[in-house]
C-alpha cells in the first residue's frame, strides 16, 4: 500500500493523462451561484488565527479579520486600514488612531479596547493557546487612551513593527473573545473582515459570505458573494473535481499537472511568484561538526555560487521564479543593496576558484536537504560539472534544522517563507543576527542588523541593510537561489491575480 | 479451553504493550518534536516553550509511562496540532473508517467467494485463469491509481457518483470498492483451495452417490465447510482494511482515521499517531484473538496444543 512520492506522482500523472483522453464536460457553476468553490489540501487545526500557524489559517485570516495597517499590493506601501494613523511617538511607543464606525460581524463596534485586548491577550502567559508568540511579543503592553486611540509600548525599538502589524496581528473583538475563548472563536470566527464566516464544518469545509457592512479600507469591498473552502488533500482529486465543475479554484498545483491543463477549455492556469525562496547555506563557524569542511574557504563558496545555473533550474524545474542575489525576497522592505556583488553562472570561473582554494580536482562533500529533491539533484549536477561531488543526505525538516542549529551540517539546501512578513527583519535580520539559525556568526553583520532592527528612521535603516547585504554577499555566507512559484488553476470565469505573499486575496477576485 | 483462552489473552496483551512501546520509541527518535511542531516560523523561544509545555524535556521512559497509564483508561492526551483531545478526534473519525472497512469487507467477500467457487469448479481451465487474473489484479493495481481511475470514470465522465467527501452513502461506493477489491485475492484463493480440498473428500462423493442435486452438494455440503477458514481470514482482512484505508481516505478526501494518521505522521503529531497505532493494533490483536478462539472451538486439536 505504501508508495514513494515519485511513484505516486507518476501514477497520478498517468491518471490525469487518462482524464484528458476520456475528456469530460465542464460545468461552470461558480459564477451562476456567485459562489467560489475553492479546494485546498489542509484544514487549519483551529480557526482561531492566533492558535495556529497553518497556511490556510493565515489565508482565512486575511478574509475574516483586518489589521491596523495594510500593504498596498500594487505599490508595496503600508497604509492605514483599521487605523486612520499609526505613528511613532518615540522609538518604543506607537500611537494608533482607529477608524470610527467599523463593525465586527456580530455587530460590535471596533474600539481601542479591541486593539488593547488583542495584544495583551496574546502576550498573556496564561493564554496557552498561542501558537507563535513572536507575532505580538515585541509589544510589552497596549494601553487605551480614548475610545478610538490606543498606544503600543514596545519592549525595545522594533523597526519591523509596521510589517508585523500588517501581516501578523489581526484585531479580535474583545467582548466576544473574552466570552467565547479560543475554542469559541474557532467554532464561530468573528472579525471585521470582508467576509463573515457562516458555517464551519470541521473536516469538510468553511463557508464565508460577503460582509455587507464592511468598511472597505485598503482592501475594498469583496466582489464575490460567497466563498466555500473545501478540504481535499489529494491534488489529482482536486483536478478531477475542478474539471467536473465541482470546484472553481485550486492552488499549489504541481507544475507537471498544471502544465497539462494549460489550454484546456473552461480553465485558466496562472503562475505566481511567492515570497518563499531557496538558498544554499554554509556553516562557517568552525563548530565541531563542520570544522574541517572546504566550504569554510571563501573561494569554495564563490565557486559554488558561480557553478549553479539558478536561472535554468528555476525555469525548467519550477516553471518560473525570480533568481535572487540577496538573502531576502526582493519586495521585502530593506531587501536591496547597491554594492553587493552578483555571481553569474560561470563554471570555468568556478573551476579557477576551486583551484585557487587548493581543490583543483574538486572535493567530496555531504549536501543536506529536506524538500524539492529534484531541485537538489539539479544543483548537485551543476556542482559535479565543476568537480564538487556532493553526496545527498535527505532528512525531515525538524531533524535537519536541529542539525543546522547544532553546527553539524556544513552545506545544505533550505527554503524560507518569512512567515509572509514583508520586511527583511524576518529574513536577513533573522538568519544573520546570532540567533540559533545563524551559521556564520559574523560579529560585524550581527552588529549592523541589531542597529537596523532598532532604527525607526526608514532611510537610515535601509542604508544599514544595504551594507549588511553587501558584506553577506561578498563573503558568500549563503548562495540565494530563486523564489518559489505557485501554480493556480481556476475556471476561466474567475478574475484572479496572484501575489507573492502566498495568500490568494479572494476579496480582490471577481467574476468576469 | 480456559487455559488456552488465558494463554492467548496473555499473548494479545503482550503484543499490544510491545506495539505501543516500540511505536512510542520510534516516533521519538525521529527528530525534535518541538521543532517539528513549531514549524518553520517558530523562533527558538517558541520551540523551548513548546518543549516545556508538552513535557518533551522529561526522560523518555517517564513520558512513555505517563502516556501508557493514561491510555489504559482511554486518555490519549491532547493532539499537538489540533486543540481537541486525541480521543475526540478518533471518535469523530472512526465511524467513517469503520463504515469504509465494513463495506470493503462485504465487497471483498462478495467478489472473492464466488470467484473462488467458480475457479474451484473448473480448475486449470480458462475460467479458473480469468477468475484468478481478476482477483490478482485487485492486489496488483495500486489503490491510489485505481481510485483515481474510478473517480475519472464514475465521477467525471459518467457523473454517476461523487468523487470526494463523506456526505452521503453514495460517497462510500467508490472507496469501498477500491478497498474491497484490494483484499479479494486472499479471499478468492482461500475459497478456491478450500473448495478443491472439500470437493475431493469422501463425504462429497457420498453425497453425489446418494443422488443429491449438484447445487445442494455444492452450497450445503462443500461451500459451508470450505468457507470456515475464510471466516477466520475475514477477521484479519478487516484489520487490514482499517489500517489500509490511509491512501484511499486521502484520495477520496474522507475524514477517517486513515487520513488522520497520514496527516499526523507528516505533522509529527505523535499523540495522535500513537493512539491510531494502538487502536489499529488492538483491532488486529482482538480480531486475531477472536479468530483463534473460534478456530479452537471448531477444532479440538488446536486447543489440545
Amino acid at each position: 500500500m505504501r508508495m514513494t512520492s515519485h511513484f505516486r506522482q507518476f501514477l497520478g500523472l498517468g491518471a490525469i493523462a487518462a482524464l484528458f483522453v476520456l475528456g469530460g464536460g465542464y460545468a461552470q457553476a461558480g459564477k451562476k451561484n456567485d459562489t467560489l468553490l475553492w479546494l485546498t489540501e489542509f484544514e487549519p487545526p483551529t480557526y482561531d488565527f492566533y492558535a495556529q500557524t497553518n497556511r490556510e489559517g493565515v489565508v482565512l485570516a486575511k478574509h475574516v479579520w483586518d489589521t491596523l495597517i495594510e500593504r498596498d499590493l500594487a505599490t508595496g506601501e503600508f497604509k492605514p486600514h483599521l487605523a486612520t494613523s499609526v505613528t511613532y511617538l518615540n522609538p518604543t511607543t506607537i500611537e494608533v488612531k482607529l477608524r470610527p464606525g467599523v463593525k465586527f460581524h456580530n455587530g460590535d463596534l471596533l474600539t481601542a479596547d479591541d486593539v488593547v485586548f488583542t495584544f495583551n491577550w496574546q502576550n498573556d502567559p496564561q493564554n496557552t493557546k498561542v501558537a507563535a508568540r513572536s507575532r505580538t511579543d515585541w509589544v510589552k503592553n497596549a494601553e487605551k487612551i480614548d475610545i478610538f486611540t490606543a498606544r503600543l509600548h514596545l519592549k525595545e525599538p522594533f523597526a519591523a513593527a509596521m510589517a508585523f502589524l500588517e501581516s501578523s496581528v489581526p484585531i479580535y473583538p474583545a467582548a466576544y473573545t473574552k466570552a467565547q475563548g479560543s475554542d469559541g472563536m474557532s467554532r464561530a470566527p468573528v472579525g471585521t473582515g470582508p467576509y463573515r464566516v457562516t458555517e464551519v464544518a470541521r473536516g469538510k469545509q468553511i463557508v464565508m459570505e460577503r460582509f455587507k457592512d464592511y468598511f472597505g479600507g485598503v482592501r475594498g469591498q469583496a466582489k464575490i458573494g460567497k466563498i466555500v473552502m473545501r478540504f481535499v488533500p489529494e491534488h489529482n482529486t482536486q483536478i478531477a473535481e475542478l474539471m467536473a465543475g465541482n470546484a472553481d479554484f485550486i492552488w499549489r498545483v504541481p507544475k507537471d499537472q498544471a502544465e497539462k491543463m494549460k489550454g484546456r477549455r473552461g480553465l485558466n492556469v496562472t503562475v505566481g511568484d511567492t515570497m518563499r525562496y531557496g538558498y544554499l547555506q554554509f556553516d562557517i563557524t568552525g563548530r565541531p561538526g563542520a570544522a574541517a569542511d572546504p566550504v569554510r574557504k571563501l573561494e569554495v563558496r564563490q565557486a559554488i555560487a558561480h557553478a549553479v545555473n539558478r536561472a535554468a533550474i528555476a525555469k525548467s524545474l519550477q516553471g518560473g521564479g525570480t533568481v535572487l542575489d540577496l538573502t531576502c525576497y526582493p519586495s521585502q522592505v530593506g531587501c536591496a543593496s547597491k554594492s553587493a556583488p552578483k555571481y553569474d553562472y560561470n563554471p570555468s570561473k568556478a573551476k579557477q576558484l576551486l583551484a585557487k582554494a587548493g581543490y583543483p580536482n574538486g572535493f567530496d562533500v555531504d549536501f543536506y536537504g529536506y524538500r524539492d529533491r529534484q531541485l537538489a539533484e539539479a544543483i548537485m549536477g551543476d556542482l559535479a560539472k565543476v568537480g564538487i561531488r556532493a553526496r545527498l543526505q535527505w532528512l525531515q525538516y525538524a531533524p535537519l534544522r536541529d542539525k543546522v542549529r547544532k553546527g553539524e551540517i556544513p552545506f545544505n539546501f533550505m527554503t524560507w517563507g518569512s512567515a509572509s512578513i514583508s520586511d527583511v527583519a524576518n529574513s536577513t535580520g533573522y538568519f544573520f543576527a546570532k540567533g540559533p539559525d545563524d551559521t556564520t556568526q559574523d560579529a560585524k553583520v550581527v552588529d549592523m542588523l541589531k542597529k537596523a532592527g532598532a532604527e525607526v528612521d526608514v532611510a537610515k535603516r535601509l542604508a544599514i541593510y544595504d551594507e549588511a547585504h553587501a558584506v553577506i554577499a561578498r563573503n558568500v555566507y549563503w548562495v540565494p537561489l530563486w523564489s518559489y512559484v505557485y501554480f493556480y488553476v481556476m475556471t476561466d470565469e474567475l478574475r484572479f491575480q496572484p501575489t507573492p505573499d502566498e495568500i490568494p486575496h479572494m476579496y480582490r477576485a471577481s467574476w468576469k | 479451553m480456559l487455559k488456552y483462552t488465558l494463554h492467548k489473552l496473555l499473548v494479545a496483551a503482550l503484543v499490544a504493550i510491545t506495539v505501543s512501546f516500540v511505536a512510542f520509541m520510534l516516533l521519538r527518535v525521529s527528530g525534535d518534536l518541538a521543532t517539528a511542531l513549531g514549524g518553520e516560523s517558530a523562533r527558538g523561544e517558541d520551540i523551548a516553550r513548546l518543549r516545556a509545555q508538552l513535557g518533551l524535556d522529561r526522560p523518555i521512559l517517564s513520558q512513555y509511562w505517563d502516556w501508557a497509564t493514561r491510555a489504559l483508561v482511554g486518555d490519549f492526551g491532547r493532539s499537538f496540532y489540533y486543540p481537541e483531545p486525541v480521543w475526540t478526534l478518533l471518535r469523530e473519525r472512526l465511524p467513517v473508517t469503520l463504515t469504509l472497512a465494513c463495506w470493503g469487507l462485504v465487497i471483498s467477500l462478495a467478489i472473492g467467494i464466488p470467484l473462488g467457487v467458480l475457479a474451484a469448479l473448473r480448475p486449470n481451465t480458462l475460467i479458473d485463469r480469468v477468475a484468478m487474473t481478476l482477483a490478482v489484479l485487485g492486489q496488483a493495481l495500486p489503490t491510489f491509481w485505481l481510485g483515481l481511475l474510478l473517480i475519472i470514470l464514475f465521477g467525471l465522465v459518467l457523473r454517476w457518483l461523487p468523487m470526494s467527501g463523506t456526505d452521503t452513502w453514495q460517497h462510500f461506493i467508490l472507496p469501498s470498492f477500491v478497498l474491497g477489491y484490494y483484499s479479494t485475492p486472499a479471499v478468492m484463493r482461500l475459497t478456491r483451495s478450500g473448495m478443491l480440498e472439500v470437493l475431493a473428500t469422501d463425504y462429497i462423493r457420498t453425497a453425489y452417490s446418494k443422488g443429491l442435486p449438484h447445487r445442494t452438494v455444492l452450497f450445503k455440503h462443500a461451500l459451508r465447510n470450505a468457507v470456515i477458514p475464510v471466516v477466520a481470514l475475514a477477521s484479519v482482512q478487516f484489520g487490514l482494511m482499517l489500517s489500509g484505508s490511509v491512501v484511499i481516505e486521502t484520495v477520496f478526501a474522507m475524514q477517517g482515521i486513515g487520513q488522520l494518521a497520514w496527516e499526523s505522521i507528516s505533522r509529527q503529531d505523535f499523540p495522535v499517531v500513537q493512539a491510531v497505532l494502538l487502536l489499529v493494533s488492538m483491532f488486529y490483536v482482538w480480531l486475531t484473538f477472536a479468530s483463534d478462539l473460534i478456530n479452537a472451538w471448531l477444532d479440538p486439536r488446536i486447543r489440545a496444543g
